[in-house]
């Protein structure tokens, strides 16, 4: 009996001091979504995306300003009758100002190191302020404002943009093998829009690609998605989009010497899902169909290639391949001052097999 | 020590009691530790240290077979006399309320980090110590019938394990051997120090149910599973994180579930770690159980339950009263080399002692 | 052969001890010898009285009377004080004195056999399959056990407990499937129990079980033919009380507590389907509460982003925490089981209606009660009827407000820690000598099947122990 007298205080005296880390779901405003701007003398604009409480209304959008993100959070609470939570966030997005400084990891730290924040929220460089882009959307579309990932998620599953999140991005720049491609957003007019990838050497930006070329450059880096799709020339003013069924990248690399040869070999199967005419059925026209459309990526994929070199965002992963299967000659250079020299060639070949319902 | 037949364990339960002592805390940050010391080639040391694990548990059991009714605490008189045998009784249960201690406290450093960081550390040892001492008070077939069911868990953490899979870079752990064979070796030396708990079958050899081949099977397939249990999973964080990345997430089982997200339930680390606790609380519970008992063989008495509650709640005053963590380090370091001692040393010594004896024998 | 010298000695000993008014006595005297005839006129059937013994009785003379007497009497007796104990019983007693001048005594059994006609049990309807019930007669509970058992190994011993009320108890058991350890403890606690009164079964039950203390029930209750015959032929033992339609089965397992006959009328997927259905209806309707609690309150970034919203919104306005939020409704629920349960089915449905709909939809529009909490509550309501054992029930109804304080204490580590100890007292809790949680603890994967699941009777074996 006296076990369970025992049993009965320490149950009360638990019961009188506990819920220590108790923090009820109504106590709380979700953050949904954040926007990190520089501001100069080293200080960030946060915009953040938080729910309202106690009125049914779509989430507010509060920009505060701190020497960092933790601080800036800080003092967006001062602005708050209920604690920001940002547990359930779903997107950062990060003024392209502040990326091209190079050091995105520091800003995101927060991210990182608190147990709770979710590291699978998207991740997206936007052009100009991401202020701005948040509150024209929040002006124009306020519901739409928690759904901004749901954007970027959908252009991933059409191999618009590539597929990362927090996480991911810091296992790619923390990698000295690979460099990292992250969605790049932006205002037109006043509509939210996907504007390629923004391309990152390390973790600095340093250039950005089209949509279109995005695509292409997802194709070259193996990545892609549920869905692709391209629109090339076909003849002159005649445009054919195709729908890339499978598509399989074999990567060579020879170091020679000091100098590096490269060799990316794209073979792709395809499915036509717009061509205005032409006749599915005759061999001879699909073989030229084939031929026009290889050459055509062809082209694309080597300004796009110019364009990764030049940016010296390794996001292909040459430099992972050289670790793994020429580590002597990884040791010998410094890919960082090579990559943008060496020789990077590329063959694509596409294979019309399917071409809808018509022929 | 008379051994009841009720009280006597079968060989599956065997076979997952030693599971549930090696598995437990250790586990969520194994990787880091081995990474840190053998990169890219962590996997492979795990492998080595496997081969190292097989080794000194076959020690264990050969020690052990030589008894096959009495316990490390009994036969100790009989190999050492009485003065040192009670000297080294004292080291091993020493040894053991260390370790279980050690486990108390990793396990409130990671919960207070992860999931409940204003509770108080001492309401969270209280939670472990309080659940440990009403199952260790217990018979040892009760205990091992707690560690087959919890070893549920197990595959559970595999399938866990294989989601990753998906988004991993099989390349990151190319080329094969690139740390040199000098970082391998220490890797396993600190993998093999890690991995413990297997030592408790000098303690149970006795209750264990069939003739000494059979048992040795049993020993042989945990320690494989062990083994590959172990490398997949640091073969799985090294496929996944990039090395500079690795090298600054001290759990990266849980930093990995972190990152995934299912339909149903978002944040699976925070449901993992709350399941993965019944399996620290078993190697906590088998560890506090061994000590107690020796303390009630040392003490000629019947009954061990009184020992366990005075065992558990010592291991929590410890802990409540340690400081911050570099003394936990600290501690973890001196008592990962005081391990080797008690697995591998002291046994190792006990057998030759037998071997000499016998040879002593033969030769009259 | 009896200690008294004359009929009247014997009348007034037995007049003197029974004192009661429904004592009736009739003398009798045929052929020179003076009968009497004792029997209290509550327990016997007249008619019976007059058909079996007095018609006969008048009808013969000199030898063949004593010989009449013998075929129609079930026992003779040697002391005043049986006759007593049989006048009690519903027996009427004959004591003769023969010529000599010796008094005899003898046992007829007249009582008046009043019993419930067989019907089914109210509180364990099955869908198909039989449908006889229990009754409170333990001769006719018996006889029905036997026609479904016609085993020559199926063995019945009798005890009679209980001081003051003197109970005839029945331990039943096929002697070639029980386990010998078992049954010689089993009858070793029957034949120790010394108590005063034996009116329902948890006296008996609380007397001869391992834990009285117990948080599970350690014996089944039924009153299901079919259902003791399932578990006398799974190697249990049945025991029967008279005045009882229920029946005390052990020893029992957790698993078996959760099988219902219907299992076995079903197909063996069907079947099988069924019973993991209920052993998921545990898992929610200890832990659901609480779960949910913990996730409100302490992790709710456990809740996916698409239903986060929404749920956020449910839970704005609610006053309380959500401990006491799940207290109110729980409390609420109790309240109306307790009410509804011994009223007219009419009523009793009624207070379903007011209290489900009418209350449950107050209560979220007074803002007292978030609607996902009404959800939850109801879920686990109803995973707690499903349990086939009404004993096991209640024990799973109340194991999940302690795993809910806890989880509002310590989140899901609360919860965890809770369902740990849950599971050891499980493996720690043993019906005479056999684990409570077998085959899960110690675990026999091959009984697995057959306890989680159903498995085919293709696929069984006989079953054993």
């Amino acid at each position: 009996m006296k076990k369970s007298y025992i049993t009965a205080i320490l149950l009360v005296v638990f019961l009188l001091t506990g819920c220590w880390d108790q923090r009820l779901l109504k106590d709380v405003r979700l953050l949904l979504g954040v926007g990190i701007d520089y501001q100069k003398g080293n200080k960030v604009i946060m915009s953040s995306v938080v729910t309202r409480n106690l009125e049914k209304k779509p989430p507010e959008l509060i920009s505060t300003t701190g020497s960092t993100p933790r601080d800036a959070r800080i003092n967006l609470q001062r602005k708050l009758i209920y604690v920001p939570d940002a547990s359930k966030n779903r997107i950062v997005m990060l003024s392209e100002a502040l990326a091209r400084k190079g050091s995105i990891l520091e800003v995101l730290d927060v991210f990182y190191r608190d147990p709770r924040s979710a590291l699978n929220a998207k991740i997206a460089i936007v052009k100009g302020k991401a202020k701005d882009f948040l509150e024209t959307q929040s002006k124009d579309n306020p519901d739409l404002t928690a759904f901004l990932d749901r954007q970027i998620v959908t252009s991933e599953a059409a191999t618009i943009v590539p597929d990362v999140d927090l996480q991911s991005i810091r296992t790619g720049i923390l990698d000295p093998g690979e460099d990292i491609m992250m969605p790049y957003m932006g205002l037109n007019k006043s509509n939210v829009e996907i504007l390629g990838g923004a391309l990152f050497h390390g973790q600095k930006l340093t250039g950005t690609l089209t949509p279109g070329e995005t695509t292409v450059a997802l194709l070259l880096a193996n990545q892609k998605n549920k869905q692709t799709t391209l629109t090339l020339p076909i003849e002159k003013g005649v445009q054919m989009t195709v729908n890339i069924l499978q598509s399989k990248r074999k990567l060579t690399i020879q170091p020679t010497g000091q100098s590096l040869k490269v060799s990316i070999d794209l073979q792709m199967n395809a499915e036509a899902i717009e061509m205005p005419f032409g006749d599915f059925s005759d061999q001879k026209t699909v073989a030229k169909f084939n031929h026009t459309l290889s050459e055509e990526i062809n082209k694309e994929a080597d300004k796009v290639i110019k364009k990764l070199q030049a940016a010296n965002c390794d996001v292909l992963g040459i430099g992972r391949q050289l670790i793994a299967h020429h580590s002597s000659y990884w040791n010998q250079i410094d890919w960082n001052k090579e990559y943008p020299k060496i020789n990077i060639t590329s063959s694509t070949t596409i294979n019309l097999t399917r071409n809808g319902i018509l022929e | 020590m008379g051994t009841r037949q009720a009280d006597k364990i079968s060989r599956l339960e065997l076979f997952f009691f030693i599971l549930q002592s090696v598995i437990g805390i250790g586990i969520l940050s194994l990787p880091y530790t081995v990474f840190s010391e053998s990169k890219t080639d962590a996997w492979i040391a795990v492998l080595l240290a496997g081969i190292a694990i097989t080794i000194n548990m076959m020690i264990n059991w050969k020690l052990s077979s030589h008894f096959p009714s009495a316990n490390l605490f009994d036969f100790l008189p009989t190999l050492l006399g009485k003065y040192l045998s009670k000297a080294v009784s004292v080291g091993y249960i020493v040894y053991f309320l260390a370790v279980a201690y050690l486990v108390l406290l990793l396990f409130g450093d990671i919960i207070t980090r992860w999931v409940l960081p204003r509770t108080p550390v001492l309401a969270i040892y209280f939670l472990l110590v309080s659940t440990s001492i009403y199952l260790a008070r217990e018979s040892l077939s009760v205990i091992t019938r707690f560690c087959v069911i919890v070893s549920i868990f197990l595959p559970v953490l595999l399938i866990l394990m294989l989601v990753p899979l998906n988004s991993s870079h099989f390349i990151y752990i190319f080329p094969i051997g690139q740390t040199g064979l000098e970082a391998i070796f220490k890797g396993a030396k600190e993998t093999s120090f890690s991995i413990i708990g297997y030592e408790l079958l000098l303690v149970i050899y006795p209750f264990v149910k069939g003739n000494h081949t059979q048992i040795r099977k049993v020993i042989l397939l945990s320690s494989a599973f062990l083994t590959l249990f172990y490398t997949f999973l640091v073969f799985n964080c090294v496929i996944f994180f990039s090395s500079e990345e690795l090298e600054q997430i001290p759990e990266p089982i849980l930093y990995m579930l972190k990152s995934f997200s299912f339909r149903v339930i978002e944040r699976i680390d925070l449901l993992f770690l709350s399941i993965w606790i019944v399996t620290v609380l078993t190697t906590f519970v088998n560890y506090l159980f061994a000590a107690s008992i020796g303390i009630k063989q040392l003490f000629h008495q019947n009954d061990h339950r009184h020992f366990t509650l005075a065992a558990g709640f010592l291991c929590l005053l410890c802990a409540e009263f340690t400081g911050d963590r570099f003394l936990v380090q600290k501690i973890s370091d001196f008592l990962a080399k005081a391990s080797f001692l008690f697995v591998a040393g002291i046994p190792l010594l006990l057998l030759l002692i037998i071997y000499m004896k016998k040879l002593r024998w033969h030769g009259r | 052969m009896i200690d008294f010298g004359s009929q009247r000695d014997l009348e007034d000993y037995i007049k003197a001890t029974l004192t009661t008014d429904d004592l009736l006595t009739k003398h009798l005297t045929i052929d020179q010898l003076n009968l009497t005839i004792y029997y209290i006129d509550t327990l016997t059937d007249i008619d019976k009285l007059n058909q079996q013994i007095l018609s006969p009785l008048l009808q013969e003379k000199g030898e063949n009377l004593l010989n009449t007497i013998h075929s129609i009497a079930s026992k003779q007796m040697d002391s005043a004080d049986q006759a007593v104990k049989y006048l009690l019983r519903g027996s009427s007693v004959i004591s003769l004195e023969e010529q000599d001048g010796q008094l005899s005594l003898w046992n007829l059994d007249t009582g008046s056999a009043f019993h419930r006609s067989i019907s089914e049990p109210v509180g364990e309807k099955i869908i198909e399959g039989g449908h006889e019930g229990l009754v409170e007669r333990l001769s006719i509970n018996l006889h029905l056990i036997r026609k479904k058992i016609t085993n020559k190994d199926l063995i019945v011993r009798y005890y009679r407990l209980g001081t003051h009320t003197d109970t005839e108890v029945a331990l039943v058991y096929i002697q070639s499937l029980v386990d010998q350890d078992v049954l010689d403890e089993v009858t070793e606690r029957l034949a120790n129990i010394e108590t005063d009164s034996v009116i329902s079964q948890a006296v008996l039950e609380e007397i001869i079980e391992d834990n009285p203390l117990s948080l599970f029930p350690m014996m089944l209750n039924t009153e299901r033919v079919d259902r003791v015959a399932a578990n006398l032929a799974e190697g249990r033992f049945a025991i029967l009380i008279d005045g009882l339609a229920s029946v005390i089965i052990l020893p029992v397992t957790f698993f078996s507590l959760y099988q219902s006959p219907d299992d076995y009328n079903a197909r063996w997927i069907n079947g099988s389907f069924i019973r993991l259905i209920r052993i998921a209806g545990f898992l929610i309707a200890t832990t659901l509460p609480a779960f949910y609690i913990s996730v409100i309150s302490f992790h709710f970034e456990l809740i996916p982003n698409e239903l986060i919203t929404s749920i956020h919104e449910s839970v704005q306005h609610i006053p309380y925490p959500p401990l006491i939020e799940a207290f109110i409704m729980e409390l609420t629920i109790e309240l109306l089981r307790e009410a509804g349960i011994r009223l007219h089915t009419a009523i009793g449905q009624s207070i379903g209606i007011v209290g489900g709909l009418v209350i449950g939809d107050a209560v979220v529009r007074a803002g007292l009660v978030s609607n996902i909490m009404i959800i939850v509550v109801a879920l686990t309501a109803i995973s707690s009827f499903v349990v086939p054992s009404n004993e096991l029930r209640l024990s799973v109804r109340i194991l999940r407000f302690p795993l809910m304080v806890l989880s509002s204490i310590f989140g899901l580590l609360g919860i965890t820690f809770g369902f740990t100890i849950l599971l050891i007292y499980l493996c720690k809790l043993e019906s005479f000598g056999k684990p409570f949680f077998y085959p899960v603890s110690p675990l026999r994967l091959r009984k697995l099947k057959d306890s989680l699941a159903r498995s085919s009777f293709t696929f069984k074996r006989y079953p054993k122990g």
